[in-house]
């Protein structure tokens, strides 16, 4: 048995079922070599001329284009661009009345051609040699190549096809009635046409390639012959209409019946227009876009009815004026059996529009009854029943035309044009065909509607459901608590609340203000603040700093000793705190007991001490800086002598920064620093000078004042024992403190931390590594914690202390260098 | 610029529902001649009478319904179903079975279905139907072929007939279709008659009834008739699926009769040439509203249209059966048409080559 392609190969044909022989009135048509028609004063380019979506524009109103210009533009393939059919300038781009049946304005761009029609902006031709499927696609999609057999379908979204391809079918079964446009190209242009049509079997690779025209058109299948290879089969097929439609056509080639909803290439097969071909071969051949195509003027009122070239675009007006007929004759857009009657002649010429016939206006015939003479049902290719399409469509059962297939008429017209009872068959079954598409589409929407309602619905009841759970949990336990305590839930409650409120009211004393207990929080968001900053100085900022940092902070937050330590879930700020802490408790057996060994032996005390080494390394590196000894210490590589600088850096700008809220503070420490260094002027002793300074610290309410001050004492008692033990430096030491109190405090200083050194070196690693998130940021929270003032002045206060103290030892530093060597 | 849009297709086959109806009647010619050769006047009166009757009750109910009498006149049909019923009618049957039988298959047949289109039955059968069930005498009073006659019956003998049931000498028309003193039967009554009588076949048709083929002056009649059948299907005002299936299965039953030697088969011949065979199969049967809509189906339908005839000319109690089994067969098309859906393209799709 032969195969099937071996079949078609032999030039086996099929039948279809149904079909009708109207007359072809194709006789007297001029089918010669085409002329071209003259550019009309305007014309009107539809944006979409296609199935699909229209392309983007790109030109604007008053722009000058060039014959073949892209005047839209996409990159897909379902909206192919359209061209300027000529050199001009765009007047509009605007809604005009579209070639279509319901005259409806659709956008245009309107071009006025200019009077000089010399410039082109075709594309460049594609060489054979580079010619690639991809690459004749793009430039079929360029072209603005859509689908010339009437539909209008994007020609580069049909070749480029994902499936096999084993039956190319060039369609030349000009069907209609009139049309010879077709005709009139096979006959002109068969060697442009069949190089079109190779370069689509090159896009495509097909397993054959037939062109079918029906035998009512001798002259172009021998022009065909003629010029066709031997890859190209050249098939007639008999006259029938409709013969040219895409299913007839395969099966008339083919044999093959489309199952419902498939297309062509399901089954292997695709079918192109010829002009279609053509068009491509221009596109690739040519660079030429679709800016141009043959139509047939015809009709009982032509008085010669021909083929012209005609541009896209031209109102048909202007070709009805070809053959001297005025607007008031009514087109036919499309041939006698599937085309539409132009509402309006300023209607374009688009691409797809293959003829124009004006003839007689038809005496609208009336309707009469349908006798059920079966007719209908034998011209229809599809198989269908008409008569009873048309009963179900005037009794409007949808479900009805439904089941007998209405939605699969192809509206050929076949069974209107056999019925002898002159029903507008087809129109009855557009108008249905609106109807089942309506009620589908509400049907569609009804559906999403009932889904989203049933989701709600579910959604609430879930909710609904979950609530009852909760509340049912909830009053077990209730019920449990109940029995198992004895106790009153609501009591309870009770006492909860009274607690917390004894808790609040604590803070409020302390604080001496009505200010809520948020050092919690603010800790926690410094900590967050510092984690940030810390990151991102990463490189300046290194253990020492932090920790030093870290524990300036802590010793102010430890006047809130209460909350803080037992709500900072913050583990940094909580060593923090409890290094200050500590350091509050080594300095209260100072004051009380005057014990200095007990104080270099607390961990904190040895930080202070160890800051102080670092200070003096510091200064030992950079003597010869001036007054600002920061700089170079960023060179330091000790990291405790990076630490002193930060800090210092920090304290210096807390004090750059005071504010008039932190003038009583500055001068709080200014009192202090005075007290300081009257305490060591006279050399009395410890026992009686804390205290003084503790009074007047608290006379000034000011906590890190009295911190302050109490660490400069401290460090001044180290100061003096140590002065003891060492003698050389003890010699020299009292004879300047006496000139310079400060100088020689920091000299003391610098000795008691020198000999806590080593006790200090445990002590501050673990520190370090405590409290390096909070450290970097001490002072810029300081300069930006609006919410605590007074804490804030005392923190601004104490920088200051400190600073003037770091000022009063940079001042003695080049005396104390000397000493120490 | 006129607003008149209209929708495709914008041409249209000429041949009209008016010009169908017009060639049916034109096509009924030849065998009305021979009819009228045969029996006279009266087959022109009872056409007369007929159409006269129908078509004031079709322009009478038109008005009733507030429609247009004119168009519905306009397209023929009406006047196809009083020429047929006319010819069908015995030609000296009284006036009013004429009048009754066209206002009948007007009026409740037809336009209270719904009007052209709309009937379930064949109007004229229908008529006819109701006529011989009321009137079985007068409906089976065929006077024998004039040639048959011992003297022809003149013209006005043949009015005076039917309007006042004698004739100027004052003759019935049982009287005057007794040949040699007894009625003659029309041939199919003789067949049916003579084989209840326990006649072979041979010694029926030896009958001055009979002729070569069939009845005497019948088979002239039908043969006629399939000559005006034949111009039907010449000019597609008809397709062949109903003619044809109708006399194929009616020559398979009568030779499957003959075959199976029933004592009661009349000849295939006589089957095929007697009575109102060809008038229906070309004429009759053929009426679209009525019939089955798709091919298959109107075969189907005339298949059993034949089944009918056969079965009620071999058993029943009617000589001839066309009527009965036109208006059984309608009751049945419904349901043919429901069986018989056209496969719409692309739907159960078989490839014999994949």
């Amino acid at each position: 048995m032969r195969s099937w392609l071996d079949k078609i190969k032999q030039g086996q044909l099929w039948r279809y079922q149904g079909g009708v022989h109207p007359a072809t009135k194709k006789d007297n048509i001029d089918c010669d070599k085409p002329e071209t028609l003259t550019l009309a004063k305007q014309l009107v380019v539809p944006l979409q001329q296609h199935i699909g979506s229209p392309a983007k524009v790109c030109v604007e109103v008053g722009s000058t284009v060039k014959t073949g210009q892209a005047l839209t533009e996409s990159r897909f393939y379902q909206s192919p661009p359209v061209h300027a059919p000529c050199c001009g300038t765009v007047v509009a781009i605007e809604a005009r009345p579209s070639a279509h049946p319901s005259g409806i304005s659709e956008l245009a761009v309107v071009i006025e051609p200019s009077s000089i029609q010399d410039q082109n902006a075709f594309m460049a031709p594609l060489l054979e040699a580079e010619l690639t499927p991809e690459l004749i696609c793009e430039r079929v999609h360029q072209a603005g190549i859509s689908g010339m057999g009437g539909a209008g379908f994007p020609a580069a979204l049909k070749i480029s096809p994902n499936k096999p391809l084993d039956v190319l079918i060039i369609n030349g079964a000009e069907c209609e009635p009139y049309i010879s446009s077709d005709d009139c190209l096979m006959r002109n242009y068969a060697e442009a046409l069949l190089r079109g049509v190779s370069l689509l079997e090159k896009a495509l690779s097909p397993k054959l390639v037939i062109v079918a025209v029906e035998d009512d058109k001798p002259e172009a299948i021998k022009a065909l012959q003629a010029a066709a290879g031997d890859n190209i089969v050249v098939r007639a097929i008999p006259t029938k209409y409709p013969s040219g439609g895409e299913k007839q056509l395969v099966q008339v080639l083919t044999g093959r019946e489309l199952k419902a909803g498939q297309l062509p290439i399901d089954q292997g097969i695709l079918v192109h227009n010829v002009g279609t071909a053509y068009a491509v071969q221009r596109a690739v051949d040519h660079g030429e876009p679709l800016i141009s195509r043959i139509v047939t003027l015809a009709g009982d009122h032509v008085g010669e009815p021909r083929n012209y070239w005609v541009a896209i675009g031209t109102p048909v007006s202007h070709l009805l004026e070809q053959q001297k007929l005025g607007t008031h004759h009514q087109a036919i857009m499309g041939g006698s059996m599937m085309g539409f009657m132009l509402p309006n002649l300023a209607s374009p010429i688009v691409k797809t529009a293959n003829c124009i016939l004006v003839n007689n206006t038809p005496a609208q015939a009336q309707e009469q009854a349908c006798i059920r003479c079966g007719e209908c049902a034998q011209a229809c290719p599809m198989g269908l029943l008409p008569q009873q399409l048309y009963w179900y469509a005037k009794g409007d059962d949808l479900e009805k035309s439904r089941s007998y297939k209405l939605m699969d008429c192809i509206e050929c017209g076949a069974c209107a044009y056999v019925c002898p009872s002159a029903i507008p068959l087809v129109q009855y079954y557009r108008q249905t065909k609106a109807k089942v598409r309506a009620e589908d589409l509400l049907a569609h929407e009804a559906e999403r509607a009932k889904q989203r309602f049933d989701a709600r619905k579910l959604r609430l009841e879930k909710e609904q459901a979950e609530r009852k759970a909760r509340q049912k949990q909830a009053a077990e336990r209730r019920l449990q608590q109940a029995q198992g305590a004895g106790n009153d839930p609501v009591k309870a409650a009770l006492q909860r609340m009274q607690s917390k409120q004894v808790e609040i009211k604590a803070i409020e004393n302390e604080q001496g203000e009505l200010v809520p207990d948020n050092s919690a929080a603010i800790a926690a968001r410094k900590a967050r603040k510092a984690q940030a900053r810390a990151a991102k100085d990463a490189k300046t900022t290194n253990t020492a700093v932090a920790a030093a940092l870290a524990r300036a902070k802590a010793k102010r937050e430890g006047d809130n000793e209460q909350s803080a330590p037992a709500k900072s879930d913050n583990p940094a700020v909580a060593a923090a705190i409890a290094r200050a802490k500590a350091k509050r408790n080594s300095e209260q057996p100072t004051e009380a007991e005057g014990s200095k060994p007990a104080t270099s032996a607390n961990p904190a005390v040895a930080a202070a001490i160890a800051r102080a080494k670092a200070k003096k390394a510091q200064q030992t590196d950079a003597s010869e800086s001036d007054d600002t000894a920061v700089k170079p210490s960023s060179s330091s590589s000790n990291p405790a002598v990076a630490a002193a600088i930060a800090r210092a850096k920090a304290k210096k700008q807390a004090a750059e920064q005071p504010s008039a809220n932190a003038k009583d503070a500055a001068v709080a420490a200014a009192v202090a620093r005075a007290k300081a260094k009257k305490a060591s002027q006279s050399e009395q002793p410890e026992l009686e000078r804390p205290e003084n300074a503790e009074s007047q610290t608290a006379s000034s309410a000011n906590p890190a004042v009295a911190a302050a001050i109490a660490r400069a004492k401290a460090k001044k008692a180290q100061a003096e024992l140590q002065a003891q033990d060492e003698n050389a430096a003890g010699d020299a030491k009292p004879a300047k403190s006496s000139a310079n109190p400060a100088v020689a405090a920091a000299i003391a200083r610098a000795k008691a931390k020198k000999m806590a050194q080593e006790q200090l070196q445990q002590a501050q690693n673990e520190h370090s590594e405590d409290a390096r998130p909070v450290a970097s940021s001490d002072s810029p929270v300081e300069s930006s914690d609006a919410t605590s003032p007074p804490k804030r002045s005392a923190a601004v206060a104490k920088a200051i202390a400190a600073a003037k103290a770091k000022q009063a030892a940079k001042a003695a530093s080049s005396m104390e260098s000397d000493n120490d060597e | 610029m006129t607003n008149n849009l209209l929708s495709s297709p914008f041409i249209r086959k000429p041949l009209r529902t008016q010009t169908l109806m017009f060639w049916v009647i034109v096509c009924l010619l030849p065998g009305f001649i021979a009819q009228s050769y045969y029996f006279g006047i009266g087959t022109l009166v009872q056409v007369l009478l007929a159409s006269s009757a129908a078509l004031a009750t079709e322009t009478a109910t038109q008005l009733l319904r507030g429609r247009s009498p004119a168009a519905a006149l306009a397209d023929n049909s009406a006047l196809v179903t009083a020429v047929l019923l006319g010819l069908a009618l015995p030609a000296y049957a009284p006036w009013w079975a004429a009048v009754i039988g066209g206002v009948f298959a007007i009026a409740v047949v037809k336009q209270l279905y719904g009007g052209l289109g709309n009937n379930l039955f064949n109007p004229a059968m229908a008529a006819y139907v109701l006529l011989l069930v009321s009137f079985p005498v007068t409906m089976t009073s065929w006077i024998p072929p004039q040639s048959l006659l011992a003297e022809s019956l003149s013209l006005s003998d043949g009015l005076r007939l039917i309007f006042t049931g004698f004739t100027r000498d004052g003759f019935s028309l049982l009287q005057i279709a007794s040949v040699d003193g007894h009625t003659l039967a029309t041939p199919l009554d003789a067949v049916k008659t003579g084989l209840s009588q326990g006649l072979m076949t041979e010694e029926i048709l030896q009958g001055v009834q009979f002729g070569a083929i069939a009845g005497h002056g019948w088979q002239i009649i039908n043969l006629a008739y399939l000559l005006g059948g034949c111009a039907l299907l010449y000019l597609k005002v008809i397709r062949w699926h109903l003619p044809v299936a109708f006399l194929v299965s009616l020559i398979v039953l009568g030779i499957w009769g003959q075959l199976f030697g029933l004592t009661n088969a009349a000849p295939v011949s006589l089957h095929l040439l007697s009575g109102a065979t060809m008038l229906g199969a070309f004429f009759i049967i053929t009426d679209p509203v009525s019939a089955a809509t798709s091919p298959r189906g109107r075969m189907i339908f005339a298949a059993l249209i034949a089944l009918f005839v056969y079965i009620i000319r071999t058993w029943g109690g009617y000589p001839d059966a066309v009527a009965f089994s036109v208006l059984l067969a309608n009751m049945c098309v419904p349901m043919i048409d429901h069986f018989t859906k056209t496969r719409v393209y692309g739907y159960n799709v078989e490839h014999d080559d994949d």
